[in-house]
């Protein structure tokens, strides 16, 4: 794998639109860069984001989630990205093979992908940064490649936010929200869709104009991430997203896994009454053509908890939450 | 074909965009436009696929993240009414200097057909519009809705369709009913229905595309060639949030990418493709 641009196309005025690549911002102290590295095999985007001072030695990844959640949890993991920047580390983020701006089409999209991906983009990252460390963040199935990406590298950190500790409940949810979708797409006197039986026939099922492919629901359904950790001895937070405060055994099994393989391990809980849409759109119609941030509060508890514990900082409780 | 990722400042926030760019001179620059939420690429990489089977017939495109969106900085002005024309003027003039090119289009669905349509009345060059109707018409009428059809309409209905003489007057009087007024069209959709070729891309019922075709025959939309209005259907149920179901992807992105092939020029057979270009096209703004 290397860094490179792509090599077709007119040269000349992709040269001179290259000089846009880059944007300093000497108010946050830092600047981001626009890359377009080949990772799972293709070319994609990502985004560097540094310091302007010295950098530390550690550099994060930020590892994206599944489907529709790539597009709706990128609010939250941006900011934290140029807010990690800010504290002295460097960021990539990437578009992942099948997303955004990526080569190759969402076919191929899976856990073995993501992961893939995300290991690929950590040597992106140490090649273009010199960072002699490395950690992993993500939120959701993010937060789930990131801590397989980190076990797999032996990395220096992770962080995840809200990960899916055991994939049979994830994998239902996408079935059910194919079902809602097929269901909107027949008659009335039409019965409702056995998603199950479309994917065993077909090999692939729209989840919300996703692909999800038979390969990625057997991969999901076979997922227990505490048992799949076996190597991983960094330092790790673990964000637990929900309406109450009290941890939930699923986080807590992953933290005291984490630290059953020697590493330092934290859970802490960010409780907000809009938790259970984590992972949705953030922005929802609120009446006269107008839509509202929902999810500001919960993205803003996430970055301080991820900055106040990558710094070593003690996190307000107040403005943690 | 080429992807180049850039920054485009815009005040003191920055814009995140994406130009791919064709092999040789591009026939023009197109716009790519979202609704609210989504990022530069558009959900599912609808975007990133569209621009590339642009580019595969000669088009530059641009697609752009919104003001705290995708990579871009700033807050999001989420307001239907007020659609982020400006950001869009200001990605489409740094890239189009960059280009140097004669024609711009714009594709927009929901809010970004507002943005498309607003762009269209801004900018000169602008020649081509389309708008991605995923089932609403919030690009073109201030506000959507559909009449409700009450007991004694179904009753009417029913006894009707029993009688086809009657059954198409029935139909006729309920489509009239059924009619949008003509002051529920934005200024910005018959604005540009005078000065580009503006096409309607409407994904929904049958029934639902006749109503907004009988509406939009009370606009007498020009159709010189150069200007005009052109509607067409892609048969879908009830689509929400834009959350286009897969196998109707490839028909939307074919769709859009014919009818620019069809409106915007074809480069001059004595212009090599790899002719270099020079000077800079300034735009002027239309006021």
């Amino acid at each position: 794998m290397s860094m490179r641009g792509a090599t077709l196309g007119d040269d000349a005025v992709a040269d001179a639109l290259a000089s846009l690549r880059e944007a300093e911002d000497r108010a946050a102290g830092i600047r981001e860069r626009f890359v377009t590295p080949s990772i799972g095999g293709g070319l994609t985007v990502g985004v560097l984001a540094t310091p302007l001072g010295e950098p530390r030695a550690t550099g994060w990844v930020i590892c994206h989630s599944y489907g529709m959640e790539q597009v709706n949890l990128a609010t939250h993991e941006v900011p934290a990205a140029r807010s990690l920047a800010s504290e002295g580390f460097p960021v990539l983020r990437f578009h992942g093979q099948g997303y955004g701006d990526s080569e190759l089409p969402p076919d191929g999209v899976g856990l073995e992908s993501h992961l893939r991906d995300a290991i690929d983009a950590a040597d992106v990252l140490v090649e273009a940064t010199g960072v002699t460390e490395v950690g992993f963040l993500g939120a959701r199935f993010g937060g789930t490649v990131a801590a397989l990406a980190a076990d797999r590298l032996r990395a220096a950190a992770l962080v995840a936010w809200e990960p899916i500790v055991r994939g049979g409940a994830y994998a239902r949810s996408l079935l059910t929200l194919s079902v809602l979708l097929q269901l909107m797409h027949r008659q009335r006197d039409e019965s409702a869709p056995d998603p199950k039986q479309i994917l065993e026939e077909r090999g692939v099922l729209d989840v919300q104009g996703f692909p999800l492919s038979r390969r990625m629901h057997e991969e999901l359904v076979g997922l227990d991430l505490v048992e799949r950790l076996g190597s991983f001895r960094g330092r790790s937070l673990i964000v637990q997203v929900s309406k109450g405060p009290q941890p939930r055994p699923d986080a807590e099994r992953l933290v005291a896994r984490l630290g059953a393989l020697g590493g330092r391990s934290e859970l802490r809980v960010v409780s907000d009454e809009r938790a259970n849409a984590f992972g949705e759109p953030r922005h929802r119609p609120a009446g006269g053509g107008r839509k509202i941030d929902t999810q500001a509060e919960i993205g803003r508890r996430l970055i301080a908890e991820t900055v106040g514990w990558g710094t070593g900082r003690r996190t307000d409780p107040a403005e943690a939450g | 074909m080429r992807d180049v990722p850039i920054f485009i400042p815009y005040g003191d926030q920055r814009l995140a965009g994406v130009v791919t760019l064709p092999e040789g001179t591009p026939r023009g620059l197109v716009l790519l436009l979202q609704g609210l939420g989504a990022p530069r690429s558009h959900k599912y990489g609808l975007w990133t696929r569209t621009a590339r089977a642009l580019a595969d017939r000669g088009f530059a495109s641009l697609r752009i993240d919104y003001q705290m969106l995708g990579d871009s900085t700033g807050s999001l002005l989420a307001d239907l009414h007020r659609p982020p024309v400006d950001e869009a003027l200001a990605a489409t003039r740094v890239v189009a200097r960059h280009l140097s090119v004669e024609a711009v289009a714009t594709i927009g669905n929901c809010m970004g057909g507002r943005t498309a349509l607003g762009v269209a009345e801004a900018l000169p060059s602008c020649r081509s519009v389309t708008c991605i109707l995923p089932g609403n018409l919030d690009a073109i009428v201030f506000k959507s809705g559909e009449r409700a059809t009450g007991p004694v309409t179904s009753r009417a209905r029913r006894v009707a369709a029993r009688i086809p003489r009657l059954k198409k007057l029935v139909r006729r009087m309920r489509r009239k009913r059924s009619q949008i007024p003509v002051q529920r069209f934005t200024p910005t959709f018959r604005a540009a229905l005078t000065t580009a070729r503006v096409r309607l891309l409407y994904l929904g019922t049958e029934e639902a595309y006749d109503r907004l075709v009988d509406s939009l025959d009370q606009l007498g939309a020009p159709d010189d060639g150069d200007r005009g209005l052109r509607t067409d259907l892609i048969p879908a149920a009830p689509i929400t949030s834009f959350r286009l179901p897969i196998d109707l992807q490839p028909q939307v992105i074919e769709a859009v990418v014919a009818w620019l092939d069809e409106t915007l020029p074809h480069p001059p057979p004595d212009v090599r493709p790899d002719a270099p270009r020079t000077g800079v096209r300034e735009e002027a703004t239309r006021t």
